[in-house]
């Protein structure tokens, strides 16, 4: 039941292409979902409410849990939930 | 207003349609789509709200007819796809794939969000059924400037669009128009153009519905969704966040106790005077016993509440339509996920406290089954609306005319409940029911004016559930436990053996202990003569189990009284003034507080079980809950009357 959670928290390399867990992006930063852990329980939900891979997202609050913004809905997020989402940082192009 | 509404569409019908009685359709969508809000708008108080087969799950049913048609229209639980996560997910999936499936689904799609609504509408479309696509909260969309082309939509989609707003009822008789013309039409299914294939990946589909809604809506420069996030920033905050459910959960409480009073106070009138009326009428029988005594006593104490969880159900349904239940839920994941309990679980638990039976039913929101056994297990814990007046009735025997230290006493049992409550989660959590609990995720809807009309329509339901019990199970209770009480009569012989005539209250508590009732009493007195309770305290429990409240009108006959013209004033002093056989006062402090903490604890609601039972699917979890309970109930009792009687409060 750890297993997966511990496994993504010490998988954060933020060397490697901007890539990082959705924990890691600051108030207001903008990201595009790479990757959702196959074991995680809650991957279907996350699927149903527009969090899938390729989704660009919004972070609002970033502690826990963390509110995002995916779709034109706002999403909260244990951060258990936002270790086992990997994502590309964007850069803040839009208004 | 400006929708533009859709002309009435083609009749296409070539022939006569066929006549066809008994249509299902189904009205499908993610959650706050404003389905519920529809299916009123469509249905109005034609509906009721009943079990799906073999769970606990509510399927609000709704009538459409016309001169030709009779449609069935249910209201299903929200789902973001076709894939459960719930129990209730669970039971809206069936129903939309079984055999057979609906006649037809109407899709309500929320039409400031189609992007991801779409999304949702392509799986729709594999199904093999016919879909109606509503676009709800066109209001709202029209104040958002946002355009929506509703006629480009129709032609993407290949299906019937009307836009419409449940809330204002725009658009709902011509939705009803359409949904009359295509069951009796038959109508053909609507293969989605640009999936012919099934099971496309989400982000083909998520391509699709993105490009549609880029041809399709024409959003302002500028969201206006300021002020949602605005207030979010207070309400999800770790502290101001806290306070501000901690304010608002308190005055919804106070303003619940303070509404019902004054209704409470009617039904109480309504049955005492029944209880007069037939008493004058009626020759003095067993049968005017049972209908004063057991009948209208053991019924009219449970009636009572009704106002209460109306209020509270009403209050419930209005915060939930305001989108902060959500926000509370991230609020409370803090502090509850220490304890091991999801913060989804705070709703359910918060309904306990008005009744744990529709709170074990609301578990059904949360999707880990542990989680939801968990929640169901302590939910008992927690004070319920029955328990207050026991409460109520043991401050007044314990801090007579001093409404502070009352105040204080009632405060303490409640915080006593859910610091059991949390307790038992903890330790379950460590032992029986170990691992983690399912980790938050949540949508927060946009915050909205609650629907006036959508909370009563929920609290009438309730209501009326809450009715049924009380007409059915309560009354059986009732007059069981009004016939274990009077049957067997003592005998007359022994009257003579007294020199003297024996009171009225000799007499009453001679026939109560040859009674089955005080037989049973009197053989667990052995049991409960630690907890600092007699026999006849001993009947109060025993008869608890029809409901607890029941303890009053119990005690008021055991302790020689006649219920009817009683004030409660004297029924306390008459319960204060009693004495035991040795002379010595029954009500003392430590039996009081024992006999509090007793009730605070005890699981003493068998339709509670039967509930569990049944949203457990066994037995097992049933009697776990009873038993452990109870085992903690008396040891906590036990300890507080001999630390009390040690102290010489006994
Ligand atoms: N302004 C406006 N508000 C609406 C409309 N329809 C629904 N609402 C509101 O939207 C919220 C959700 O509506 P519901 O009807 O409860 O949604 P639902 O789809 O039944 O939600 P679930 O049962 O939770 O899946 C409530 O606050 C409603 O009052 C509408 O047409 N206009
Ligand atoms: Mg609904």
């Amino acid at each position: 039941m750890f297993g997966i959670y511990n496994k993504y928290m010490c998988n954060q390399s933020p060397a490697e292409n901007k890539c990082l867990s959705l924990v890691g992006v600051p108030i207001g930063g903008r990201a595009q979902i790479r990757s959702i852990d196959h074991d995680l329980p809650g991957r279907g939900r996350l699927h149903g409410l527009g969090l899938f891979e390729g989704t660009v997202l919004k972070v609002i609050r970033t502690d826990d849990p963390m509110i995002v913004l995916a779709l034109g809905s706002r999403v909260a997020l244990a951060h258990r939930v936002a270790q086992c989402i990997e994502v590309d940082l964007l850069p803040q192009s839009e208004p | 207003m400006s929708i533009t509404f859709l002309p009435k569409a083609p009749p296409t019908a070539p022939t006569m349609p066929p006549l066809r009685t008994q249509a299902v359709i189904a009205l499908a969508g993610t959650p706050n789509a404003g389905k519920t809000t529809l299916f009123n708008a469509l249905t109005g108080l034609r509906s009721k709200t009943a079990n799906f087969p073999g769970t606990t799950v509510e399927i609000k049913r709704g009538r459409i007819s016309s001169a030709h048609e009779d449609i069935t229209l249910l209201d299903l639980p929200g789902i973001y796809g076709l894939q459960p996560h719930t129990p209730d997910e669970e039971v809206a999936c069936r129903i939309l794939t079984q055999q057979p499936p609906p006649d037809l689904i109407l899709a309500v799609l929320d039409a400031t969000n189609l992007e991801r609504n779409l999304l949702f509408v392509s799986q729709l479309m594999e199904l093999d059924v016919p879909v109606i696509i509503a676009l709800t909260m066109m209001d709202i969309a029209d104040r958002r400037h946002l355009k929506v082309d509703v006629d480009g939509l129709r032609e993407a989609l290949g299906c019937p669009v009307i836009p419409v707003s449940g809330r204002t009822g725009d658009g709902v008789s011509e939705l009803r128009n359409q949904l009359l013309e295509t069951v009796a039409r038959e109508a053909a299914t609507h293969p989605l153009p640009c999936l012919s294939c099934r099971g496309c990946p989400i982000a083909t589909r998520h391509a699709w519905s993105r490009s549609l809604c880029d041809q399709c809506v024409r959003a302002p420069a500028t969201p206006s969704e300021q002020h949602t996030e605005k207030l979010d920033a207070w309400l999800t905050h770790p502290v101001f966040g806290l306070m501000a459910f901690m304010a608002i959960m308190v005055g919804i409480f106070f303003i619940i106790f303070q509404l019902a009073e004054a209704p409470m106070a009617w039904i109480e009138d309504l049955f005492e005077a029944s209880g007069d009326w037939i008493s004058a009428h009626m020759a003095e029988s067993w049968l005017r016993e049972l209908i004063v005594n057991g009948i209208l006593a053991g019924v009219g104490g449970v009636l009572v509440f009704l106002p209460q969880i109306c209020f509270l159900f009403f209050f419930l349904a209005l915060l939930d339509d305001t989108g902060y239940l959500a926000r509370a839920a991230v609020v409370m994941e803090r502090w509850m996920e220490r304890i091991g309990l999801p913060g989804k679980a705070f709703v359910p638990l918060l309904s306990a406290h008005a009744c744990a039976i529709p709170a074990i039913m609301a578990t059904r929101v949360l999707e880990q089954p542990r989680d939801r056994l968990l929640t169901i297990l302590i939910a008992p814990l927690l004070s319920c609306a029955a328990r207050l007046p026991v409460y109520i009735m043991i401050a007044g025997l314990l801090v007579p005319n001093a409404p502070v230290k009352a105040a204080l006493l009632l405060s303490g049992a409640y915080l006593t409940g859910i610091a059991a409550a949390l307790a038992a989660a903890f330790i379950f959590r460590r032992t029986l029911l170990p691992g983690e609990h399912q980790a938050l995720i949540i949508e927060l809807p946009d915050y909205r004016r609650p629907g006036f009309r959508t909370a009563l329509l929920y609290t009438i339901d309730r209501g009326a559930l809450f009715l049924r019990q009380a007409g059915t199970l309560i009354l059986l209770f009732s007059i069981i436990m009004w016939f274990l009480a009077t049957f067997p009569p003592a005998p007359e012989t022994i009257t003579q053996d007294h020199e003297s005539t024996p009171t009225l209250s000799e007499t009453h508590d001679r026939d109560l202990a040859h009674s089955y009732a005080g037989r049973l009493g009197q053989f667990i007195e052995p049991v409960i003569r630690p907890l600092g309770f007699d026999w006849q305290i001993g009947i109060g429990l025993i008869s608890s189990f029809a409901a607890r409240e029941v303890l009053i009108s119990t005690l008021a006959i055991i302790y020689g009284m006649e219920g009817e013209d009683e004030e409660s004033e004297s029924l306390l002093d008459g319960l204060r003034q009693s004495t035991r056989a040795d002379g010595s006062a029954v009500f003392t402090v430590a039996t009081c507080m024992s006999l509090l903490v007793f009730y605070i604890l005890a699981a003493q609601c068998i339709p509670t079980q039967i509930v569990t039972r049944r949203e457990t699917g066994s037995w097992k979890w049933a009697l776990l809950q009873f038993s452990y309970m109870n085992v903690l109930a008396y040891i906590v009792a036990l300890l507080t009357y001999q630390t009390l009687r040690v102290l010489g409060y006994a």
